[in-house]
């Protein structure tokens, strides 16, 4: 299915500040959770990752470290930070008035 | 540093796909390592679901999406880095470089030297000031070329039997400009002092460009280099202009005389430590800032060029020969090689980007996107030609319902990529006589016609489809190539 482009950039802080509070995690897997999570349905390039990711660091919502790979090549890990669970409660709050008011209509307007 | 023949032909597209991500300003050294390690995750994750390691790589490109929009979000992130900053640090790398550090120390070495070995003379009572002039005008470029020349073969790592060589032209100038007899104020010992330093640039320029003297590649990088040298001596010379009336000014203003700094220390020594600076410059800046030198040649070749057609002009309309004088002979060389030099550079800049990379890289699949263009149908053609169909994908779906596979006489599938280049629009037929023979895989956007003499090994379909089926289910294959165009080579019998 195709998303529109400002739903996937709307949905990707807090889908990553969700999966980083799972647990720590580094770009590629992070991608692999939002694949496995969405059943497929959303595809982030991955190129895109990164600078959210970046941008996410900047306002010291996640921390990242450079670690060692599986493989032995060093590979950054993000984990969130106290600032990024607050947020993420914050937009965790506002999506779910966004849910909750569409949801009012659509079982209004189109019982499907 | 491996080799490139210790490097499989992947790690090659690898450092291929690496260095055209360094290429993008916006993307610095450590955001390279993180989206190098994911592409090596991702492909390490396409080769277990069975896709063989070019795939692999292809796919994991296309995946990580495209480059220009990969580098104008990281823009947007990092608006600061679009600043061509003068970094003088390593690109690669999370820890800051030893070897910059050594040659930063070298460089001021070497600068610390060039300014002490003009003082030397003093030392034998040759003064700057005291009517020796002769002596420092001919000996001029032999107090700081030999400190260049060692510069660039350190630099450039080269063994100490290239650097005796070079030692010979230095030793014959020096011993043959203060041996031979000169006249004081003759006219020989004139042209020695303007000359010399121009046959010493030439050895300066082999250490340079060291065993790529005999390609012309090599030369002219010599010659760019030069230019931006200049242009760096004049603005490095103009600080210290600066530099020094500021000095005279504020010691005057205490009364005390500071022109024996100026005229004994501060010039003569800048000038020479100037022409290590401004060579250490040159290099370090070389692939981050624009190169100066270009932009200027445009500038001033229109004002040149008419100057010259008015002279010209006014030579045919008055009527009156050039005065045949060594002095305007001179001149006229000199604006001989300011026009050879603007051509030059001129030149240098002309060929456009996009093809040189197109021409020079066709067969390998370096990273990235297929070439832009329109999109064409399929047409009838009888001719006995390679026939490139080409389907733009619809969007989210799967390339096996793209049609042009199912229908007759297409043999074949092939996939390539082009390095990306937002200038090259493929036109029918341009592509046609670029490609070389060796592609295996191409895809391409817009109608092309190949001629018949381009082998290109088609991948059997089926054997392409089973490759893709096998992928978890999923044609992976797809994915990739969703947003892209695909070609289909078909061949008419």
């Amino acid at each position: 299915m195709e998303m529109s482009k400002d739903l996937v950039a709307a949905s990707a802080t807090p889908l990553v500040l969700a999966i980083l509070a799972e647990g720590d995690s580094y770009g590629y897997a992070i991608i692999k959770r939002v694949a496995e999570l969405s059943g497929g349905h959303l595809h982030w390039t991955d190129g895109m990752l990164y600078p959210v990711l970046h941008r996410l660091e900047r306002h010291g919502l996640i921390a990242a470290k450079w670690g060692a790979s599986e493989s032995g090549r060093s590979r950054k890990y993000y984990r969130t930070t106290k600032e990024g669970r607050a947020q993420l409660a914050l937009q965790r709050q506002q999506w779910e008035v966004v849910d909750d008011t569409l949801r009012g209509i659509w079982l209004h307007a189109c019982p499907a | 540093m491996t080799t490139s023949a210790d490097r499989s032909p992947l790690e090659e597209q690898i450092a291929q796909w690496r260095l055209n991500l360094r290429r993008r300003r916006a993307i610095h050294g450590a955001d390279v390592e993180e989206l190098e390690g994911h592409l090596r995750d991702q492909m390490a994750a396409l080769a277990d679901a069975g896709l063989a390691g070019d795939e692999a790589f292809l796919i994991a490109v296309k995946r990580m999406g495209s480059l220009d929009a990969l580098s104008r979000e990281f823009a947007r992130e990092h608006s600061e880095r679009l600043w061509k900053q003068l970094v003088i640090a390593p690109e690669a790398g999370l820890e800051p470089g030893k070897a910059t550090r050594t040659e930063t120390l070298v460089v001021l070495g070497l600068a610390v030297a060039a300014a002490l070995a003009i003082k030397l003379p003093a030392l034998f009572g040759l003064r700057l000031g005291g009517g020796d002039e002769a002596f420092y005008a001919r000996n001029a470029s032999l107090f700081v070329f030999p400190l260049l020349t060692v510069y660039f073969l350190w630099k450039r790592t080269s063994d100490v039997t290239s650097g005796l060589w070079l030692a010979l032209p230095f030793a014959a100038g020096a011993v043959s400009v203060n041996v031979y007899p000169f006249r004081t104020g003759s006219d020989t010992q004139l042209l020695t002092a303007l000359h010399l330093p121009i046959a010493l640039w030439l050895a300066v320029g082999f250490a340079y460009v060291r065993s790529r003297w005999f390609a012309a590649e090599g030369r002219m990088n010599f010659v760019r280099f030069s230019g931006e040298l200049v242009i760096y001596y004049v603005l490095i010379a103009l600080g210290g202009g600066v530099l020094t009336g500021f000095t005279l000014m504020m010691f005057h203003a205490i009364k005390t005389n500071a022109e024996w700094l100026a005229q004994g220390w501060l010039i003569p020594c800048g000038a020479m430590g100037a022409v290590i600076v401004g060579s250490w410059l040159v290099e370090a800046k070389q692939s981050v800032i624009e190169n100066m030198a270009p932009v200027l040649t445009r500038l001033f070749t229109p004002l040149f060029t008419v100057l010259l057609l008015v002279f010209l002009a006014t030579m045919a309309w008055t009527g009156s020969p050039i005065n045949v004088e060594r002095e305007v002979l001179i001149g006229f060389d000199l604006l001989l090689v300011l026009v050879v030099g603007l051509v030059a550079l001129l030149r240098l800049r002309a060929r456009p980007a996009g093809t040189t990379r197109l021409l020079r890289r066709p067969a390998t699949a370096a990273c990235g996107q297929c070439a832009r263009g329109r999109w064409g149908g399929a047409r009838g053609d009888r001719s006995a030609h390679l026939r490139v169909w080409l389907h733009s994908q619809p969007s989210g779906g799967s390339w096996r319902e793209s049609h042009s596979a199912r229908q007759p006489r297409v043999v074949g599938v092939a996939l390539c990529v082009f390095p990306a280049s937002p200038g090259v629009v493929c036109r029918p037929g341009a592509m046609a006589n670029r490609l070389s023979a060796r592609v295996l895989r191409m895809g391409c956007t817009g109608g092309c016609h190949f001629p018949a003499r381009v082998r290109l090994p088609l991948m059997h379909l089926a054997a392409l489809h089973r490759r893709i089926l096998l992928t978890k289910g999923r044609p992976v294959s797809v994915d990739g190539l969703r947003h892209e165009r695909v070609a289909l080579l078909g061949r008419r019998p």
